[in-house]
């Protein structure tokens, strides 16, 4: 009898214990804000043996991902080329870095992402978007709308802040890069930007047609707020002297702009 | 008065003001560079699309649509044949590709005919650097055929001297040491794709930079004969308001930049402008929509691609067809042609096929036939006699001997180019 009642407590606990592992786990697939549970996902899951390739250029495939009870997809990134040794760069630290920045900035657009060792090679890993979705190109050109445009039209605006800060690509004045930014527009029109392997050129000067006319005042305040010396402690693992320099300069003239706009068109026009 | 520290200085500061002028005037000298990209007048044209390495296959397509005789020489006349990109990767005789295409250029030439071997997308990430990336692009022979001889002698000198041979070359070369070349040849790979930036890595792509970069960069991304355009990836609505000149001279001089680059040949900030073809997707060596879009709204962007360049044809490649009928290789109503069938073995199906383009560019028709799964080991002259035999006994009613001097004018080539009917097998 005695036995029976220690088994059975045995088997709930066992039970409930699983069941909070499962729901916790389960809370890294729908909660945005679990970055920090994600990044462990990243770091823990066993990657599948079937790669199917995505990149063009770029080493870069579409992974399966497993830690034994979540199964999600991945994204696999070895190509490594950086400034100043290669023209043009292309490195998946550049990605990591600019996720690092995201972080720094709460804005929650780049998808997770960490470094890895694959096949004998460093790489990164970064969370798939899953849910089906778009690309702001589709978007424009089939001139579909969000259920809440205010917000989402916001969340772009937030974007553009943040794709001055990382320079999205060495050639924003010629390519728009509106197919790396994604929409989840079946599930709450949630944007990601993906595919910052080319970001961080050392240019001290804002990007063309990302022209920025708007900001949160939460990234406002986070840019005001963000000390240099937090960046480079942050990025020095990914970037180069250059590179870094170039963002804190960046930072510097994106607070300016939006600091004349203000001036210009009055705070309630600017800030939202 | 300047004194003599003065002419210290200069003496000092003239050679690193000049380093830089002199670079600045090479590069705008590529930019000067006239190389032709319109033709006009061409009666007729052959387009072969990707081989990655497959050179044999290349010469039968050639052979099979007469462009060269059995020893390899230009049989065409004044016949265009444009090689539409990625002859290297994946495969394993790139080198004897190239090395072919070079003669016949010059050979073409002569007979007033032309070879135009467009830049491709495989070209692009060699002279880049970037093949080393990829598992399955650079394969052993492709790696030993590009290094430097003199490196390669210092890598293999200790198996050879175990072995007491001194030339691998050498047919009457041991076997064993010949596959126990091979087999170190395979690690020395395994490894240099591994680590990243190597002494391997460095010495292949300098091979292949000094025995083939320039040349390549002597060449086009795109081209027009008559009303055709010719281009590996295809030109996008964006790409289309731009010259054909203006695509080729900038697509060449950003990969002029990055071959410096990486050979550490540029001074830093001397070229820091913007890239316009090396980062986008959708650069003329890469842009896959003609192959993947379908439908009319898609035909309509198509219609007026075509408008901007003036054109009524897009020869293009890059993404595979899989070849069921000849009409796979067109798309809306013919105005796109995908000729990229697989042609290399490196691919587990494809076909042989090419573009024939005649009476200047208003009649256009696919030729194909399925590759040879299973090829005996009988030599490819003597199988290409037996190929041309029955080839000549079915269709041309010419013995085949008489084919060189019909300047590929007499013979009915209808049933020949309607696709599948010709099998080798």
């Amino acid at each position: 009898m005695k036995t029976r009642a220690i088994l059975v407590i045995l088997a709930l606990t066992c039970f409930i214990y699983g069941s909070w592992d499962y729901c916790h786990s389960y809370s890294i697939d729908t909660d945005d804000n679990k970055q920090i549970d994600l990044e462990k996902y990243l770091k823990k899951a066993a990657i599948g043996p079937e790669r199917i390739p995505i990149g063009n250029r770029t080493d870069l495939y579409l992974v399966n991902l497993d830690d034994g009870k979540i199964k999600r997809t991945g994204v696999l990134r070895f190509t490594d080329k950086t400034r100043p040794q290669y023209y043009p760069a292309d490195s998946y630290k550049y990605t990591i870095a600019a996720y690092e920045l995201d972080k720094l900035l709460e804005l929650n657009v780049v998808p997770p992402i960490v470094e890895r060792q694959d096949s004998g090679k460093k790489a990164s890993l970064q969370m798939g978007v899953e849910s089906p979705f778009l690309d702001e190109r589709t978007r424009q050109l089939k001139k579909m709308e969000p259920p809440d445009p205010e917000t989402f039209h916001n969340t772009l605006d937030e974007l553009y802040v943040f794709e001055n800060l990382v320079y999205c690509s060495a050639l924003c004045e010629y390519i728009d890069n509106l197919n790396d930014i994604l929409i989840e527009h079946e599930k709450d029109w949630k944007v990601w930007r993906i595919d910052l392997s080319q970001a961080f050129a050392p240019y001290s000067e804002l990007i063309s047609n990302r022209e920025i006319t708007r900001c949160s005042k939460k990234l406002y305040q986070n840019l005001l707020g963000l000390e240099d010396k937090v960046i480079r402690s942050k990025v020095k693992k990914y970037l180069n002297k250059d590179e870094i320099d170039a963002v804190l300069k960046r930072k510097k003239l994106i607070i300016e702009k939006i600091e004349a706009l203000i001036k210009e068109k009055g705070e309630e026009k600017v800030l939202f | 008065m300047a004194t003599r520290s003065d002419s210290k200085m200069c003496r000092k500061y003239i050679p690193s003001l000049l380093l830089p002028l002199f670079i600045f005037i090479l590069l705008t000298g590529l930019f000067a560079e006239n190389i032709q990209c319109v033709w006009t007048g061409v009666e007729r044209i052959v387009a072969v699309g990707d081989l990655h390495g497959d050179f044999n296959n290349f010469v039968r397509i050639l052979k099979y649509n007469m462009i060269i005789d059995n020893q390899n020489h230009w049989a065409a006349g004044k016949t265009h044949l444009v090689q539409i990109g990625d002859v290297m990767d994946r495969g394993t005789h790139a080198k004897r590709i190239f090395d072919l295409l070079k003669d016949l250029e010059i050979q073409a030439e002569k007979a007033g005919g032309k070879v135009h071997v467009l830049i491709g997308n495989h070209e692009e990430l060699n002279i880049m650097n970037r093949s080393f990336d990829f598992d399955l692009y650079v394969t052993v022979e492709q790696f030993m055929d590009f290094i430097p001889d003199g490196y390669r002698q210092k890598r293999e000198k200790k198996i050879r001297r175990k072995r007491g041979d001194s030339d691998s070359e050498n047919p009457n070369s041991d076997l064993s040491l010949r596959s126990e070349l091979r087999i170190f040849w395979e690690n020395v790979l395994k490894n240099a794709k591994k680590k990243r930036n190597s002494e391997d890595q460095r010495q292949y792509y300098k091979g292949f930079i000094d025995k083939y970069g320039e040349w390549i960069l002597g060449h086009n991304v795109v081209i027009k004969i008559n009303n055709i355009i010719f281009v590996h990836g295809g030109i996008s609505l964006r790409n289309s308001t731009k010259t054909l000149k203006y695509i080729n001279d900038h697509y060449r001089l950003e990969l002029k930049e990055s071959m410096l680059q990486n050979l550490n040949k540029r001074p830093p900030g001397i070229m820091n402008h913007r890239l316009e073809f090396l980062y986008d997707a959708n650069a003329p060596l890469w842009y896959r929509e003609f192959a993947q879009q379908e439908g009319d709204e898609f035909e309509k962007i198509v219609v007026e691609i075509l408008k901007n360049l003036e054109a009524e044809h897009m020869v293009t490649a890059h993404t595979p067809v899989a070849l069921e009928d000849a009409k796979d290789m067109s798309k809306f109503d013919g105005k796109i042609w995908i000729i990229d069938t697989s042609i290399s073995e490196a691919y587990k199906k494809g076909a042989l096929s090419a573009l024939i383009i005649e009476d200047f560019g208003k009649d256009i028709k696919p030729w194909w036939m399925p590759r040879n799964k299973k090829k005996k080991s009988a030599p490819v002259e003597y199988s290409k006699r037996i190929q041309d035999i029955v080839h000549w006994i079915v269709y041309s009613g010419m013995p085949p001997f008489f084919r060189s001097s019909l300047n590929n004018k007499a013979i009915e080539k209808k049933d020949v180019f309607a696709g599948g009917e010709v099998n080798e097998n």
